[in-house]
């Protein structure tokens, strides 16, 4: 029941910090230098064409009254128009959102398996040379220029060798085939998927990889870890029944955390790779000052990253015994 | 037990990769299917709303205007008009029979669809359009293949720019046109109308646009041109369809074309990529000229930029074929007047040019003695007592007040690092003559409102990647009447002669005549230095050899509505 | 046969200053069903001496010389694969419960099946139930607390857990390291009690680590007292209390309130515990001893017998008495 509790405040909590952002968003955009209509505009056209453009896309109010527009719209549900598609933003994200979330729920779930399994295992080996390789390699796909290694893997991987597709979600001889099952074009996405995925879970799986091996090696000078030994079962029982549970409580909240921090390397590796979703259309809309696309993009993650951490510190609850809210 | 549980979870990965291994075969090409990489996707199909230039290039494969150019001649030839329009200068009066052509549905494109194109671009005031229409009083139809346009004066844009308006189906657009008119902004609701399917008179037909992945087009079998010669030119399409994909990146757009999955790139390949290509056997580059502008602006309405003599100064001292041999690595074209240089129609061909084959201590000295004539002085002059150059400091104007420094924005090195170094080295010569300038690369969209929004800079580098070939830009880049915010007169020139000449040329039909304004325009322009042109890059395109041949070279480049009906598969 | 036979043991720990010695020629016996109490200061030893009998040793620990033989087997001999069978199976410990000894994400009745599990393969889920409700009820903590988490348990109940879980597969010796500590005076004395009782109950064997000589004095029919590392003085409960050879022991018990027909003032120990790695040649408690003679600093010690059963390491014992 507390844990019912406890989410409630935090999504009201959540709600309050929802508006906040909502609000700076806001002035951030019209603060932000640029004029959206400049793009649209070339020297076959009068200024007042421009000005038309303006009024049309709303602009001609005073920022205040397009404030509270952006208020009630919000609260309604609507999301507004994008200024370049001239489509519904909520329709673009519905449209997007669902490639983005493959991509990176994908790229999270296989960064943190394989980085609490490696993690564990560096720990387990620390100061040998297991553990030096895979502590350096964390490190360097750590810091690696993330544009650099994505366009790495495709030149290695899809055109020199020749296996993945160079680019995007999918491939028209698949789609524009009418023959073709779910399962082939399942199997296509899939196939398109692996180097953008390879490309997300190298730069996440370090952290997950050192947040795991350092929570590993302080969960070794446990007590619970010597009664376990003393115990007499086997080490692969300690390690993985005893020590790794506890070890990967604080791997949870980076999960949390590195949502937040890989949405910069989600807008790369989905512009590189001509991934279909919400971090390409964010860089395009910021750059083309589309500030209801833009806006709405930012909402969402912020929005994303606020729940999932609240799912995180309520899954705390559900694996650590010891934390009741 | 965790390890277990790991193995288990990869598991499923095994035969996932290998089935998707398994059907990583050579990606099957339809024989007759063009693929084309895009840098982006077209935001809209919305023939109203279309401001990109990826849009604007697909509806370009749909819908057709009325008159086209010659790819070679650049004169403006009949396209959905039979023949060229019959002026009556009586009535002021253009007068048009259509070709007899069909939509891709089979009906007929009539005189309605063009009038009620002109229409609905006139009512609701389409922005992109209006400007082109909003001197056309009345359209007629006496019969379904006659339009009578009925201008408020000559205009010499209209053959050029509002003919080469695609036209419209009625029938499509009417359901919309009617909803709109009902609400509260109808330009809104008209431009945020999203067509279902998009009837085509052109050589291509919409068959599938996959957002994010690929846009579909057929080959139109209703295409008026099919089997036809027009402009000397037999016209298929021969190809079954074109495939557009979409490039996140021009880097994996480059190694898609190397690996052949897309025939060609459209879009411009960037110096550096050049040697590589040059190199890869199964790659054909094509070569053409851009209808571009890149150019300084100065902002006139202040010093020391307000002195023409100062203005012509930096001219002579910026090297157009050291930026060009330089930064462009030789790709490009020296400017010396407005006018790209391949637009040969418009083109004056002896303006005004500063230090033109002079070398660097030449230059110096030129501009030296210009701003020496003018009244300005050194603290330390650029050329000593002997003639020999120096690096001069602490220039002051004729009343001996010191120049404050000034900036010279440009865009950022991300966006276009061919501006940003040109500005660099700018500011180096200048710094050289004592002139107390910087080049400060900003965001794009702040730089565009900076310098026509606010007009609040000292000079500026920026560019017009495809000009139209119509030269009325003349006009629109330096008649006072554009000196507001948002205008095209950025510089904030004020030239009474200039003026007139450009409504004259503006209202000219005859081009014998229009051209000698036009050149006028530009002698002035070349005199007054509010804008110095710099050079237009060579327009270098990448297309795989062996697949499809018959590419039509033309100013702006091979990705014309031309190649995509000539092109033939090998 | 002694059960267990410790024979000139030495262990030692790398350290970045080199190879500190924390157990020393360190050698005693225990029968069967007898108990030994092992006291000193926190860092003379004990613990690593205990931990050295189950070859739990930390990775920077290393037996160095000597021997431990249990029930007859070389201990030292032993492969990893039959010390697991040894640990718990015949040798168990019971922790300190203040520390973590119980595992905070599973269930304590899981922990206790687990141990009861892995020396009993053949155990079926009902008869691996029902030892852990047996050995619930030995220890006195409600069955129905079985699927409760560690933290839901009071510093006793987890106390006993522990003592449940030492004793799930039946072991001949416990080794018991400071089971009382940071309990409450009443709780204490409870564990104690329960120790005892089980002890004598169930005849196994104890080694009953603790810096209190008091908890010690109680509990154990032998007493062993350690100092830097050296056993200083060992032999029955009586005997050492009652007639303390070492000043050492005698300065311990000086320093505790009440102990069996032991009322004096309180006298803290001067000085402190030599350094490990600075070790004087000759008897470590001399810098600390009152009655400390001018060669006890160079002269390795010997020993002094007071009585059959009864050794000290002071060749002084019997002249100081």
């Amino acid at each position: 029941m507390g844990l019912w509790r406890y989410a409630a405040r935090r999504l009201v909590q959540i709600a309050g910090l929802f508006y906040v952002i909502l609000t700076v968003l806001f002035i951030v955009f019209r603060l932000a230098p640029g004029d959206p209509v400049e793009r649209m505009v070339d020297p076959s056209m009068d200024p007042e064409d421009a000005e038309v453009l303006m009024a049309q896309l709303g602009l001609d109010r005073p920022v205040g009254v397009q404030y509270l527009y952006y208020l009630k719209n919000f609260v309604s549900g609507d999301m507004g128009i994008s200024f370049h598609y001239g489509e519904p933003v909520a329709e673009i994200i519905a449209d997007r959102l669902p490639n983005t979330v493959l991509l990176f729920t994908s790229s999270t779930i296989l960064a943190a398996v394989v980085g609490v399994l490696l993690g564990k295992r560096a720990s387990w080996s620390k100061g040998r040379s297991t553990d030096t390789v895979l502590t350096f390699s964390a490190l360097a796909t750590h810091t690696v220029f993330l544009p650099w290694l994505a366009l790495l893997l495709i030149w290695l991987f899809a055109y020199r060798l020749g296996w993945f597709p160079i680019t995007g979600m999918v491939s028209e001889d698949v789609w524009l085939d009418p023959g073709a099952t779910w399962w082939t074009r399942a199997v296509d996405v899939a196939h398109h998927m692996v180097l953008p995925l390879a490309s997300l879970f190298l730069i996440q799986f370090g952290t997950f990889l050192l947040v795991m091996r350092s929570s590993m090696l302080e969960t070794l000078k446990e007590d619970y870890i010597l009664t376990a030994r003393a115990k007499g079962l086997p080490e692969r029982v300690i390690r993985n029944h005893h020590a790794a549970p506890n070890a990967a409580l604080p791997v949870l909240t980076t999960i949390g955390l590195s949502l937040a921090f890989s949405i910069n390397g989600g807008a790369i590796t989905e512009t590189v790779f001509t991934w279909p979703g919400i971090g390409r259309e964010l860089v395009l809309a910021v750059s083309q000052n589309d500030y209801p696309l833009a806006q709405a993009s930012f909402l969402l993650i912020a929005a994303v990253v606020l729940l999932a951490n609240l799912v995180v510190d309520l899954l705390y609850a559900v694996l650590d015994p010891r934390i009741r809210y | 037990m965790a390890a277990i549980l790991g193995r288990v979870r990869f598991a499923w990965l095994v035969p996932m990769v290998l089935a998707v291994l398994g059907t990583a075969g050579p990606s099957s090409h339809a024989a007759d299917l063009l693929k084309v990489g895009l840098p982006d996707e077209p935001k809209t199909l919305n023939v109203f709303r279309a401001s990109g230039r990826w849009s604007g290039r697909v509806l370009a494969l749909m819908y057709q205007p009325l008159l086209v150019r010659d790819p070679e001649t650049l004169e403006l030839i009949p396209w959905l008009a039979a023949e060229m329009p019959v002026y009556d200068p009586e009535a002021v009066t253009y007068t048009v029979r259509l070709r007899e052509a069909n939509w891709s549905d089979g009906s007929p494109v009539t005189a309605g669809d063009v009038a009620f194109t002109g229409r609905v671009i006139r009512e609701f005031k389409v922005p992109k359009y209006y400007s082109k229409w909003k001197f056309v009083t009345r359209i007629d139809t006496p019969d379904d293949r006659t339009v009578v346009f009925h201008l408020s004066g000559p205009k010499a844009v209209f053959l050029s720019r509002t003919l080469a308006t695609p036209i419209v189906p009625a029938k499509e657009w009417t359901r919309a046109v009617e909803a709109a008119r009902k609400k509260e902004k109808p330009l809104r609701s008209l431009m945020n109308h999203r067509p279902k399917t998009l009837l085509s008179s052109g050589p291509f037909v919409l068959k599938e646009w996959r957002k994010g992945a690929y846009l579909y087009l057929v080959r139109n079998d209703r295409f008026f041109g099919r089997g036809q010669e027009i402009a000397g030119r037999t016209l298929g399409p021969h190809i079954d369809g074109i495939l557009l994909k979409f490039f996140g990146t021009s880097d994996a757009a480059i190694l898609a074309l190397k690996k052949g999955t897309i025939d060609m790139f459209w879009w411009g390949i960037q110096p550096g990529y050049i040697e590589d290509l040059e190199r890869d056997p199964n790659i054909q580059l094509y070569r053409c000229e851009r209808s571009a502008l890149y150019y300084m602006g100065f902002n006139l309405r202040k010093p020391p930029f307000d002195d023409v003599a100062f203005r012509r100064a930096v001219a002579t001292l910026v090297d157009k074929q050291f930026i060009i041999r330089r930064i462009l690595q030789g790709m490009g074209e020296e400017m010396d007047t407005v006018v790209p240089p391949g637009n040969q129609l418009w083109c004056c061909p002896d303006p005004r040019t500063y230090g033109k084959g002079l070398g660097r201590a030449d230059r110096v000295r030129a501009a030296y003695r210009l701003l020496k004539e003018a009244g300005y002085s050194w603290d330390v002059p650029p050329v000593n007592d002997r003639g020999e150059v120096v690096k001069g400091r602490g220039i002051r104007y004729p009343d001996g007040r010191p120049m404050q420094p000034w900036t010279i924005l440009t865009p950022p090195t991300d966006y276009d690092p061919l501006r940003a170094m040109s500005g660099t080295i700018i500011q180096g010569w200048l710094q050289d003559l004592g002139i107390p300038a910087s080049a400060r690369p900003m965001a794009f969209s702040a730089l565009l409102q900076q310098v026509k929004t606010r007009r609040d800079f000292d000079a500026f580098i920026l560019a017009y990647g495809s000009l139209s070939l119509d030269p009325d830009y003349l006009r629109s880049f330096f008649h006072s009447d554009n000196d507001k915010p948002r205008g095209w007169n950025m510089s904030g020139y004020v030239n009474p002669e200039y003026d007139r000449l450009a409504e004259a040329a503006a209202s000219t039909i005859d081009t014998q005549e229009r051209r000698r304004l036009v050149w006028q325009m530009q002698r002035i322009v070349a005199e007054d230095v509010p804008y110095l042109p710099l050079y237009n890059p060579t327009l270098v395109e990448a297309v795989r050899k062996g697949r499809f041949g018959g590419w039509v070279k033309t100013l702006g480049g091979i990705g014309n509505l031309w190649s995509f009906c000539e092109l033939k598969p090998l | 046969m002694p059960l267990v036979v410790v024979d000139g043991l030495t262990v030692g720990y790398w350290t970045a200053g080199g190879m500190a010695p924390a157990v020393e020629d360190v050698s005693f016996t225990l029968e069967k069903g007898e108990s030994l109490g092992l006291v000193g200061e926190s860092g003379c030893g004990k613990t690593t001496l205990g931990k050295a009998l189950l070859r739990l040793l930390p990775p920077n620990g290393r037996v160095l010389a000597g021997e431990i033989r249990f029930d007859g087997e070389d201990l030292l001999a032993k492969t990893e694969a039959e010390m697991r069978e040894v640990r718990w199976g015949k040798i168990a410990m019971i922790f300190q419960a203040a520390m973590n000894a119980l595992n905070p994400v599973h269930r304590v009745g899981d922990q206790i099946a687990e141990a009861v599990r892995a020396h009993g393969p053949g155990l079926g889920r009902d008869a691996v139930r029902e030892r852990v409700l047996e050995l619930f009820r030995l220890v006195g903590i409600p069955e129905q607390r079985l699927r409760d988490y560690p933290h839901q348990y009071s510093g006793g109940m987890k106390q006993r857990a522990i003592i449940a879980m030492a004793l799930a597969c039946r072991p001949k010796l416990v080794i018991a390291d400071e089971p009382t500590t940071a309990l409450d005076v009443i709780v204490q004395a409870q564990i104690l009690d329960e120790i005892q009782r089980l002890q004598r109950k169930l005849g196994v064997s104890l080694v009953f680590i603790s810096h209190d000589i008091a908890v010690v004095a109680d509990v154990c029919h032998w007493i062993g007292v350690m100092y830097a590392g050296h056993l200083v003085e060992h032999g029955p409960r009586d005997e050492v209390l009652g007639d303390p050879g070492h000043p050492y022991t005698r300065a311990l018990l000086a320093s505790y309130p009440t102990l069996a027909g032991l009322r004096r003032a309180l006298e803290p120990i001067p000085g402190e515990l030599p350094n490990l790695l600075d070790m004087p040649p000759g008897c470590r408690f001399s810098g600390r001893c009152s009655r400390s003679r001018p060669e006890c600093r160079d002269r390795k010690p010997g020993w002094s017998v007071l009585s059959p059963s009864h050794r000290v390491l002071c060749p002084w014992a019997k002249e100081d008495r």
